[in-house]
């Protein structure tokens, strides 16, 4: 609902919460569902070595080619159970989302990359190998004879190399020399490695190939993926696309290098997310439609806009600035667990800097709160000219909340805070600013480098880690 | 994860494993190829019970005696062994059941090499089957031993695919199946 307040006819606020819940109990839950997921996850691993240890994997390890067979069959087994989690961890997955938020998950889905590579290597390897010794050639030779007279092989090797580039294109190192949407597109070949894979498993794996039980194992862990990926990366925006028709309704510049982008359409309610969140914000035109952008939304979800406020930051975010109205967009979302939903505390200290304020914005509008409970700390570089900070002055003053704004050059080196004649450290200015943070909720949102100083200074003020939150973009 | 759960699950996923472990160890493997059957050295073609292809004409029916241990049958009714000996009694008529017949399969093209077999039957049961053509490269020519041994058991081509060779029992099959339809 959205009320326009009379002393200011410019805000439109829309209701805070009514209520919240706050103890560590609400920790302790999600700390449960982590732990089942987890186990789950681990559960599916130990269930296929445990199918192959049943079926006498490691029987009559007494030679070189039994034992090369053997980890042809494991490996195979770890790298495409892992592979198949790792899907999962890029599904976008709602019920991974609440539990971890969409950084975390991200992260985790880098971080299998390189061991299913590994995985994969080994198997190809030692099986060339085993095949080698068992026709009495060498491997190069063996290798070519396995892919043009074995049926499926000539695929799985596709697959292999699709795998290898892949990973090779993720890694740190590369991603530097290669531009967004050309590394998107070679990632899109993870999905052709898969495919090209199966054939091979379900016809020549020694460990499902006329196995009953871990057949039909293994086809409910590609339906449980497949489904998983399709219903939230395809089906749910495509349908939410064709029954909202969202469109640019509204732009509205904040400051000179922000702007507030509206979008407005059917069924908004569809939209409703928590403050803080974001979504990836896709616009429907030749040259941008396959390049999504993670915003967060500037305002708390109401039925009429969304907003985000869009900085430039370099990348395509200028070029999203120029959109037009009327222009269609697709949203992919909502994600994050940067919200009020991880509260546990009273008081909140939200500590925002520069383009990192609209999720900041965002949660102070829609929070439960007394004026006392919540504290937000601003940090820009020129007070004339920072995005949505009238916005969020207005905000404060008619919530009662406490607005500090740290404005100007940096203080010392590994600050996060302005430059003070006194030069008093970041830990005793912010005890000053809230001197409850160690029992308070703290919402940190900005630049990588920022957030971690923050983190570093709230650590030393001893609020415990899970009261801190952020919010990443993994992108 | 937090501690307790990580070393709950820890003791679990150990205790699986063990038990799995213990219970394969036990297990008959009867698929396992690679590890079952003796591996064919270097250079070696095949460790297969390979038996000399039989000078026998191709698809055609063969009505004669076949290699196997009954060289004297043959499609009309047995007569005694010695007819000397009772030349004077009347003629003792064995019944028909003891009559076998032998014709081979089709060759069969797996992705491993050709394989064809040849099907003896004594009545409606498969005595003896021999591997006219018995081509598995990469260590699968082990398999055959089994199939075969499978297909006497199973009586017909009704019985499970060997693991790590399905394209060869495929072939061994559909061999199979050529002969048997000649019957």
């Amino acid at each position: 609902m959205n009320q326009t307040l009379g002393e200011s006819p410019t805000l439109e606020l829309s209701r805070p919460k009514q209520s919240v819940r706050l103890g560590e109990k609400k920790f302790q839950e999600i700390k449960r569902g982590q732990d089942l997921i987890e186990t789950l996850a681990w559960a599916s691993l130990v269930a296929v070595v445990a199918m192959f240890l049943l079926s006498g994997g490691l029987q009559n390890l007494n030679n070189l080619s039994a034992i090369l067979y053997a980890i042809t069959r494991l490996t195979a087994l770890i790298a495409t159970n892992l592979l198949l989690i790792d899907i999962l961890l890029v599904a976008r997955v709602s019920w991974l989302d609440r539990y971890y938020g969409h950084d975390r998950v991200t992260q985790a889905h880098k971080k299998l990359g390189k061991p299913i590579l590994y995985l994969a290597i080994v198997h190809v390897a030692s099986s060339v190998w085993q095949f080698s010794i068992a026709e009495g050639t060498n491997v190069i030779e063996e290798f070519f004879a396995m892919i043009t007279n074995i049926p499926d092989l000539l695929t799985s090797a596709f697959a292999f190399a699709f795998m290898i580039l892949v990973v090779v294109t993720s890694l740190n190192f590369s991603r530097k020399f290669i531009p967004y949407e050309a590394w998107h597109f070679l990632h899109l070949f993870a999905y052709a490695a898969v495919l090209l894979a199966i054939s091979h498993q379900f016809s020549l794996g020694s460990d499902i190939a006329g196995k009953d039980f871990a057949t039909y194992y293994w086809i409910a862990l590609y339906t449980f993926v497949v489904a998983n990926l399709v219903w939230y990366r395809v089906a749910k925006p495509v349908i939410r696309a064709f029954s909202s028709q969202l469109r640019v309704s509204k732009i509205e510049r904040t400051s000179s290098d922000s702007v507030s982008v509206y979008l407005t359409g059917k069924n908004m309610k569809k939209f409703s997310a928590e403050a803080g969140q974001f979504f990836l914000f896709r616009p429907l035109t030749a040259n941008q439609w396959f390049k999504p952008h993670p915003f967060s939304m500037s305002a708390a979800s109401n039925e009429n806009y969304v907003r985000f406020t869009i900085g430039s930051r370099g990348d395509d975010t200028e070029e999203i600035q120029a959109i037009r109205i009327g222009t269609p967009v697709l949203l992919e979302g909502p994600y994050g667990i940067f919200t009020e939903s991880r509260r546990t505390r009273k008081d909140v200290v939200l500590i925002a800097s520069g383009i990192g304020i609209p999720p900041v914005r965002a949660l102070a509008e829609s929070m439960f709160a007394h004026p006392e409970d919540v504290t937000i700390i601003y940090r820009v570089h020129d007070e004339n000219d920072a995005a949505l900070l009238a916005e969020t002055r207005e905000l404060a003053r008619i919530r009662g909340f406490k607005l500090i704004v740290l404005a100007g050059k940096r203080g010392q080196a590994n600050s996060w805070m302005n430059a003070t004649p006194d030069n008093s450290t970041d830990l005793d200015r912010l005890l000053e600013i809230a001197p409850n943070v160690k029992e308070s909720d703290v919402y940190v949102c900005g630049p990588t480098a920022w957030t971690r100083a923050v983190q570093r200074t709230l650590n030393r003020a001893g609020t415990p880690k899970q009261q801190v939150h952020t919010e990443e973009y993994a992108w | 994860m937090r501690a307790s759960t990580k070393s709950a699950i820890g003791v679990i996923t150990l205790g699986v494993i063990a038990l799995s472990y213990n219970i394969g160890e036990t297990a008959v493997v009867t698929s396992n190829l690679f590890t079952a059957p003796p591996i064919a050295p270097p250079g070696q073609p095949s460790a297969t019970p390979e038996v000399p292809v039989q000078p026998e004409p191709g698809a055609t029916p063969s009505q004669s005696a076949s290699a196997g241990a009954n060289p004297n049958t043959s499609s009309s009714p047995v007569t005694p062994a010695n007819p000397s000996a009772t030349a004077s009694t009347a003629p003792v008529v064995k019944p028909p059941t003891a009559t076998s017949k032998t014709f081979d399969g089709s060759a069969v093209q797996s992705g491993y090499g050709i394989v064809q077999v040849q099907v003896t039957k004594t009545g409606s049961k498969i005595t003896d089957i021999t591997m006219l053509q018995a081509n598995a490269t990469n260590g699968r020519s082990g398999a055959f031993s089994y199939l075969v041994q499978y297909a006497i058991d199973a009586n017909g081509a009704n019985f499970a695919n060997i693991s790590g060779a399905t394209y060869t029992t495929d072939a061994f099959k559909q061999s199979l199946s050529a002969a048997l339809a000649k019957f």
